[in-house]
């Protein structure tokens, strides 16, 4: 429904953008938690009861709210279910058109191989693929897997509805780290960073 | 309903002050700005001339250009002839990415008048808060703006010239001067003035192509068919050195019914970007002496070449982020000291998007030193600490501090000029558990301006980034992360750059001016290795920006500018771009890298007395990566052709085509139609010499587009925009 003009808007204008900006066509009033506008906690359906994801929230800091999305096969996945037993998981928001989302996706792999075995899990959220207006499809996603060799879950959101509202108009890539009790531990716009391996090695307690 | 009416009633009147404003004089504030040559240049010294033109342009900018040139013919001519009646102050609003080229264009054009830096567009600001160029000021002998005048189309020069000619002829005698000043607002002190800028547009977004395929057969469609109604009013005053300023955003969405359009059929509010907003976006106060000047409220900065810290503003590309704090200037014979302190401030309606952003109230301290040496060297010291806050979660603080350097030689001998700059950032994180880390990044640039002859210039530039970026990417905000600073990327102004935190690389652009015909050649290239990924936390895992782990950018260009005395203007250039991808991973690379070839061209042909028509037009043959050996093709491209009436009219005709995007199923997935269908149309009237209205209407695929005399970025779109703007 939107995102039409990210790649001009955050990447043409040459500002030396890291993400893939959204100086585009959707920016919601970015308020903070528990407001109207983040609504992921009752969007999505099932919470699946025993989830921690309880909150409204989005930013870090804040407790998350559930969803329910679908991996690559149809399967539907709760973020709250991948979230049981971890010590971390790294929430990744990313797209086919998205350049810096593509190229950091062998450092999650590395990531994931790294600090698996410490508790670490890795849920990437495709919405769109490699125009900015395509909806992210399941051949899409199987594609997407199969060419990052990713061992973790990924997820498709064509309807953008988990996307945006972590988003809030913001670019891509986005990269949301969660802590056992489904708070945000770190949210960052742009490429995956040391911060994040830092706040990785935090919470799993692995260096 | 009643709340909508109460908001739009003040901003009608304001709109309504605004055009019954008298077309009255205000005062010019003087200012001190350093000159390309590196001379400071204030303004004060020359005011007293019987007209002194005030021209803003950017090296980007290619109506500006044109503007120059005429501008200097008229300046020329009566040099030539002994009458120093008039003066021209080409004012550069050049960023750091862009400013290295300045030096060789003046020298290339023979440019014989001041050509001063305004890299923060603080004096921009305050005469044209729209911040677009091409942008006049015409100053009288008395120090009164006259005129303003936005855009530059062909012929406007005439107009401009019999204006001119009127104020160098004016008697001595200042009587006659001083009745048209009384209606205004400078009656009984002449060091008193009251200036202001009113700006109402409306926008139509009819469609925006992007409805993704809806298989649940949902109808709701909440970003099309939006009347947008902006306003802002800005107003500044002044009595000697003391000012102030103020400036009003208003955002109305008239008979958007939010709830009822975001809401139901799988929407949530979320969705829907675009609320009313009313807010006091900018405020200040400032004394301001030759020598000191105190800014108290919101400010723009620059220091050296924004590699430590860079804000500014240019709305038509959707920049503006300002500081909210205190800012002190000396200026004492060859030591120059800056101290400054605030809270960022970004303007929290996104002028191209509409949506409304948060501010990120980073705090930012920074402090800037520079003493002139003989031999027209001079060095500079500066340093910027950025505290984030507590971000929350497990990390308790997050801060960056930056020290940096430079050197720079002004005259290398009356041959050139060169510039080197250094800085360094220790980021400094605290975590919950105790922690701290502080991983550091460098960047190091250097410029070399080489004009072994009024003919020929050579501009060498380097760049060395590691880890290089200053910026507020915590998400806090809605929106893009807030960027302090802006090291240059040597890239030219419509490219696309990936990242320009961890890349190495050069740039030589060679400049040749063939005297008989008087015809100017151009030569381009710029080549750099860059690193997307930056998860490494030791330094020493990143890899080289020239090994095989690193993606590659390739650009060269070449191109021919002549400008006829009798108006006639021609500018062709082509060039191919070349980008590698990382050949450790190539598939992470797929569907972004672009190798094109691209020509442009820029005409203007001067018809029959103040008529002219200008011609734009440029076109890629664009190959996408989108896989190992894999390479999808596709064109994109634009023409525009401008018919003017000086300085009054301008009629324009604009077509954009991309085949980029492929239509898959044209009876859900909505696309921007590929060609012939995107036509759009420009009137603009300049109905006095304080303001115009303008009318766009039509359809378009997006990005930056000069047409009707000026540059500006357009999303893609279908619907029309009105727009009035008044100077008083």
């Amino acid at each position: 429904m939107r995102h039409g003009v990210m790649m001009w808007g955050g990447l043409m204008l040459g500002l030396a953008s890291l993400g893939c900006g959204s100086k585009a066509t959707t920016v919601d009033s970015g308020t903070a938690a528990g407001s109207e506008t983040t609504t992921v906690g009752d969007s999505g359906v099932g919470t699946g009861g025993a989830s921690v994801c309880t909150g409204t929230g989005v930013n870090q800091g804040d407790l998350l709210g559930d969803f329910e999305l679908q991996t690559c096969d149809g399967t539907k996945v709760t973020f709250g279910s991948v979230l049981k037993g971890k010590k971390a998981v790294i929430l990744d928001f990313a797209a086919g058109w998205c350049a810096p989302c593509r190229e950091h996706q062998p450092a999650l792999v590395e990531l994931y191989s790294k600090y698996s075995t410490c508790g670490l899990d890795v849920v990437v959220v495709l919405s769109e693929q490699d125009q900015p207006n395509d909806p992210a499809t399941k051949t899409f996603c199987q594609t997407w897997k199969d060419q990052y060799k990713e061992p973790f879950t990924v997820l498709i959101d064509p309807t953008k509805k988990v996307t945006s509202a972590y988003l809030q108009g913001g670019g891509l890539p986005a990269e949301v780290i969660v802590d056992p009790q489904c708070k945000a531990q770190l949210k960052s716009v742009g490429k995956f960073s040391a911060d994040e391996v830092i706040t990785i090695q935090e919470l799993t307690g692995c260096q | 309903m009643s709340a909508l009416r109460a908001a739009v009633l003040p901003l009608l009147l304001m709109a309504a002050v605004a055009a019954a404003a008298p077309p009255s004089k205000k005062r010019f504030a003087p200012v001190v700005l350093d000159d390309v040559k590196g001379h400071a240049f204030d303004f004060s010294a020359h005011l007293g001339k019987r007209a002194i033109v005030v021209a803003f342009w950017a090296t980007w900018c290619k109506p500006c250009k044109i503007e120059l040139a005429a501008l200097s013919q008229l300046y020329e001519k009566r040099k030539a002839r002994g009458d120093d009646g008039l003066l021209v102050v080409a004012v550069s609003i050049d960023g750091p990415k862009s400013i290295a080229e300045i030096e060789s264009f003046v020298s290339q054009h023979g440019y014989t008048f001041p050509v001063v830096l305004d890299k923060d567009t603080s004096l921009l600001e305050r005469y044209n808060p729209r911040g677009d160029v091409p942008f006049s000021l015409v100053i009288d002998k008395h120090g009164q703006v006259v005129e303003t005048h936005q855009g530059y189309n062909p012929g406007d020069e005439i107009a401009l010239e019999a204006r001119l000619e009127a104020l160098i002829a004016e008697p001595d005698d200042s009587e006659a001067a001083s009745k048209d000043v009384a209606v205004g607002w400078d009656v009984a002190d002449p060091g008193a003035h009251v200036e202001g800028t009113e700006s109402l547009q409306v926008r139509y977004l009819h469609d925006n192509y992007n409805e993704a395929p809806d298989t649940a057969g949902n109808t709701k469609n909440p970003d099309d068919r939006v009347t947008a109604i902006l306003n802002r009013l800005t107003l500044g005053g002044g009595l000697g050195p003391f000012g102030v300023g103020v400036r009003v955003d208003n955002t109305l969405f008239p008979g958007y019914d939010r709830a009822d359009r975001c809401t139901g059929q799988g929407l949530t509010l979320a969705d829907c970007p675009w609320e009313d907003d009313h807010r006091i976006e900018r405020y200040w106060v400032q004394w301001q002496t030759p020598t000191l000047e105190v800014r108290l409220g919101d400010f723009y900065g620059n220091f050296g070449q924004g590699m430590v810290f860079s804000v500014r503003k240019i709305d038509e590309i959707g920049i503006d982020t300002a500081i909210r704090g205190a800012r002190i200037k000396l200026r004492r014979g060859p030591v120059a000291l800056t101290a400054l302190g605030g809270l960022s401030n970004v303007q929290n309606v996104d002028l191209i998007s509409l949506g409304t952003l948060d501010d990120p109230n980073d705090l930012i301290t920074g402090f800037e030193g520079q003493v002139e040496l003989p031999h027209r060297l001079s060095v500079a010291v500066r340093g910027l600490f950025v505290d984030y806050g507590n971000p929350g979660g497990i990390t308790t603080n997050k801060s960056d501090l930056t020290l940096g350097a430079s050197f720079e030689a002004k005259s290398l001998g009356g041959y050139g000029s060169l510039y080197v700059e250094g800085a360094w950032i220790d980021r400094h994180t605290r975590y919950r558990s105790g922690r701290t880390t502080d991983p550091y990044g460098y960047g190091l640039y250097g410029r070399l301006s080489l004009i072994p002859s009024p003919a020929w210039s050579i501009v060498l530039e380097w760049k060395d980034y590691r880890r290089f970026d200053l910026a507020n990417r915590q998400g806090a905000f809605g929106t893009l992360p807030a960027i302090y600073h802006e090291a240059p990327t040597l890239e030219r102004f419509d490219q696309q750059v990936q990242t320009n935190a961890n890349a190495t690389g050069g740039r030589l652009l060679v400049q040749v001016k063939l005297k008989p015909a008087d015809v100017l050649l151009y030569a381009n290239f710029v080549g750099y290795g860059y690193l997307l990924d930056d998860s490494k936390t030791a330094e020493d895992d990143l890899p080289s920006t020239f090994d095989d782990k690193a993606s590659h950018a390739l650009h060269g260009y070449v191109g021919v500018e002549k400008r006829w005395s009798s108006g006639y203007y021609l500018n062709v250039s082509g060039g191919y771009r070349y980008e590698a991808p990382n050949q450790a991973a190539p598939d992470a690379m797929v569907s972004y890298l672009r190798r094109f070839w691209h020509v442009e061209a820029d005409v203007q042909i001067p018809l029959v007395g103040p008529h002219a028509l200008g011609v734009r037009a440029d076109h890629r043959t664009e190959q996408k990566y989108v896989g190992k050996d894999n390479l999808k093709d596709f064109v994109r491209g634009s023409v525009a052709i401008t018919y003017s009436l000086a300085p009054a009219l301008s009629l324009a005709l604009l077509w954009t085509y991309q085949t980029e995007q492929s239509i898959q199923n044209p009876k859900t997935d909505e696309r921007i139609p590929p060609q012939w269908e995107n036509l759009a149309g420009e009137v603009v009237w300049r109905f006095a010499n304080w303001g115009h209205v303008s009318l766009y209407g039509g359809r378009n695929t997006g990005g930056i587009i000069c047409v009707s005399g000026v540059c500006r970025y357009f999303p893609p779109f279908f619907g029309g925009k009105a727009e009035f703007v008044a100077r008083f």
